[in-house]
């Protein structure tokens, strides 16, 4: 697992409180994903990351893969 | 209040890690807590409502861990989205459904003055807004006996382009703040909350994050949030009687730097000088709360000769040894020394906040009397002053007279106790005491004091009664109710508004629903000299019998013998309360020569 990977499965354990990041994890996957916790999980993600998420791009991050995706494409 | 180990666990998590998400997912874990159950539902239940114009839902995470962390367990209920008004203004509202203990109305000025954008304010304005919450707070009223807090307004922020006059929206701001308060000062049921003073101390350029505003609606970002629900917290506490009444402070780098046993007089640091402000800086602190009317007590390992010389003699200690209510200086543990304090003070062990520059000390302290509050005081003492007044627990919604003379009333208690120390016999002490009561019909400026006591009062309190202001103030309205105020002195000083009577009139019967006397004046024998007094006046108005009901708690064990030892007969009992009656007409009163009484 790479760097990145790790740091992303650390903030979802923080964020949703899980043991194990399943790989299909999404707000239909996950009861507690929902708006309030979306915005909780962009926040961690820039803090644990020393990044800035844009916008626009919060929306774009509807599953926990899409979110590495994401960040793959930042070079991260 | 006995917290499953479920929930002690996950509280922990946010004092190791008090960053923003760990709240959010650790109050999300507390919320599905199954609350209903007994162990848990003997914690002090308290109803938040919150209603505002903007988006609020991770600010509940922050408040649920407050109350609980503080004793209560909270139940919450958000307003939707900007329906502030629907409902408080709709008396069938979920809001009064609800049934609030408090109610946060919090808003931003667009939601009452649309088209207001960066300029100025007028007076047009500012009555309008008035005018709004007005309404808001009237329907309010009606619909509730809650408490309302409303917040107030937070200008935003843009360069200034007329130079010469570049506050003026700043200015006009805080007139709408200064009327806001002065409007509702005199009112009981509403109070404002300072959030422009907040968020001009946490930065006004760092209260919202355009990200979640854009996206959710929020105006108070995540670094904002938490400093809103400590002051919010203030209220609660308040509201719900978990005010702490005592400071209880070390003395080496706590006090002053160093050893004072090591470094003697002239090596400790306190004063205009390198670390020695520091100290200064936080004993500066420590006075501003004294003056409020916190109790302060020292818990010290030294030599007393040493540490007293220091509290005595030393040019630059502002707290000197009067501001104390109790002095534990010696080489006993630091829990003992807790322990003989609030015996020696007369009050509970969840009525004390512990601060000591040890960490140890302070896990002993932690892990032996879970009800004493310790400060997670920083290592460097630059910082002290700073987390002494990030507190909330000594807030109270108002303070009184009683409150700011109350520390000079602990060093007159010492000169009583030397006096004990003296007397023959407990009566002999008692009547050199030449003490003075004064029992009548409560005065409407007594109401504060009043309210104070009947939240406050745990141990001489016969069915403690915790009622509202505005509850007190329909009592004093009605025909078929009289509140008496006791105030007490003797030779030493004068104890101040120290005990409540409220009789209900039921003729030809007369039933005592509250009996409250302040510790202070505990002991005394002056609660029979006041029962003497109430018999006096029932049998001036030919009333048959006394009714007066003992209704067993944690704490006032103290008085459960109470109206058998005056000579009450027990009526009748349920599991929950006992019920006394003295049949008046024949009763012979027997004045406590000891008293001068006045009516």
């Amino acid at each position: 697992m790479s760097p990145l990977e790790l740091a992303v499965q650390d903030v979802f354990k923080k964020v949703f409180r899980l043991e194990a990041v399943p790989e299909d994890a999404s707000p239909m996957t996950l009861d507690d994903w929902d708006s309030i916790n979306h915005l909780v999980l962009m926040l961690e993600l820039e803090s644990a990351l020393g990044i800035s998420i844009d916008t626009e791009a919060y929306a774009e991050m509807v599953s926990y893969r899409a979110i590495l995706e994401a960040l793959h494409r930042r070079g991260l | 209040m006995i917290i499953p180990d479920a929930v002690k666990t996950l509280l922990e998590e946010v004092v190791t890690d008090p960053s923003f998400a760990r709240y959010q997912s650790v109050g999300r874990a507390l919320a599905k807590f199954d609350w209903s159950t007994a162990a848990i539902a003997s914690g002090q239940q308290v109803r938040l409502a919150l209603e505002s114009s903007f988006t609020l839902d991770h600010l509940i995470p922050y408040l649920r861990i407050g109350c609980l962390q503080a004793g209560l367990v909270p139940t919450f209920q958000t307003g939707e989205f900007n329906q502030y008004r629907q409902a408080i203004l709709q008396p069938d509202s979920a809001l009064y459904a609800f049934q609030p203990d408090l109610l946060f109305l919090l808003l931003e000025l667009e939601s009452l003055l649309p088209a207001i954008g960066f300029q100025p304010l007028t007076q047009a304005d500012i009555d309008h807004v008035l005018h709004q919450l007005t309404l808001l707070a009237e329907a309010y009223a009606h619909g509730s006996a809650g408490l309302l807090v409303i917040g107030d307004f937070i200008a935003s922020q843009h360069f200034p382009y007329a130079l010469h006059a570049p506050q003026a929206a700043e200015q006009s701001y805080a007139q709408l703040n200064l009327a806001l308060a002065k409007h509702f000062q005199d009112n009981q049921r509403v109070l404002v909350a300072g959030l422009s003073r907040l968020a001009n101390y946490h930065g006004v350029s760092r209260v919202s994050n355009p990200k979640l505003r854009l996206l959710a609606s929020m105006a108070w970002g995540e670094t904002f949030l938490p400093q809103v629900s400590r002051l919010l917290l203030a209220y609660i506490k308040a509201a719900q009687g978990k005010t702490r009444k005592c400071l209880v402070l070390d003395l080496d780098n706590t006090l002053w730097g160093g050893v004072i046993g090591e470094d003697g007089l002239a090596g400790i640091q306190l004063g205009p000088e390198g670390m020695g402000k520091a100290f200064y800086a936080f004993q500066a602190s420590v006075l501003a709360l004294y003056q409020q009317g916190v109790i302060l007590a020292i818990n010290s390992k030294n030599n007393y000769a040493d540490a007293i010389e220091a509290i005595r003699q030393h040019p630059h200690m502002l707290l000197r040894e009067a501001c104390f209510g109790s002095l534990q200086i010696n080489w006993d543990d630091k829990a003992t020394n807790l322990l003989r304090i609030a015996e020696e003070l007369n009050i509970g062990l969840d009525s004390l906040v512990f601060v000591d520059d040890s960490p140890p000390e302070r896990l002993l302290i932690r892990q032996t009397l879970p009800e004493v509050l310790v400060v997670d005081l920083p290592a460097d003492p630059v910082h002290y002053a700073a987390a002494l007044e990030a507190l909330n627990d000594f807030a109270q919604l108002y303070v009184t007279d009683e409150d700011r003379e109350r520390g000079k009333m602990y060093a007159a208690q010492r000169a009583r106790h030397a006096l004990e120390i003296q007397s023959a016999s407990l009566d002999d002490y008692l009547d050199s005491l030449k003490m003075k009561l004064i029992l009548r019909p409560i005065q409407p400026a007594e109401v504060d004091r009043v309210h104070q006591l009947i939240q406050r009062t745990n141990q001489f309190n016969l069915t403690t009664r915790r009622y509202t202001r505005a509850e007190i103030e329909r009592m004093m309205a009605a025909p078929d109710y009289e509140l008496l105020t006791l105030r007490a002195s003797d030779i030493f000083g004068d104890y101040g508004l120290t005990g409540t009577l409220i009789v209900k009139k039921k003729p030809p019967q007369w039933e005592i629903d509250s009996y409250l006397l302040s510790c202070r004046i505990m002991g005394r024998t002056i609660e029979l000299e006041v029962l003497n007094q109430l018999v006096l006046d029932a049998q001036a108005a030919g009333v048959s019998s006394i009714i007066g009901d003992y209704i067993p708690t944690s704490k006032n064990k103290p008085v459960a013998g109470l109206y058998n030892a005056y000579g009450f007969r027990p009526k009748d009992s349920k599991a929950d309360m006992t019920r006394w009656e003295l049949p008046v007409g024949d009763f012979k009163v027997a004045p406590l020569s000891r008293f001068e009484v006045q009516r």
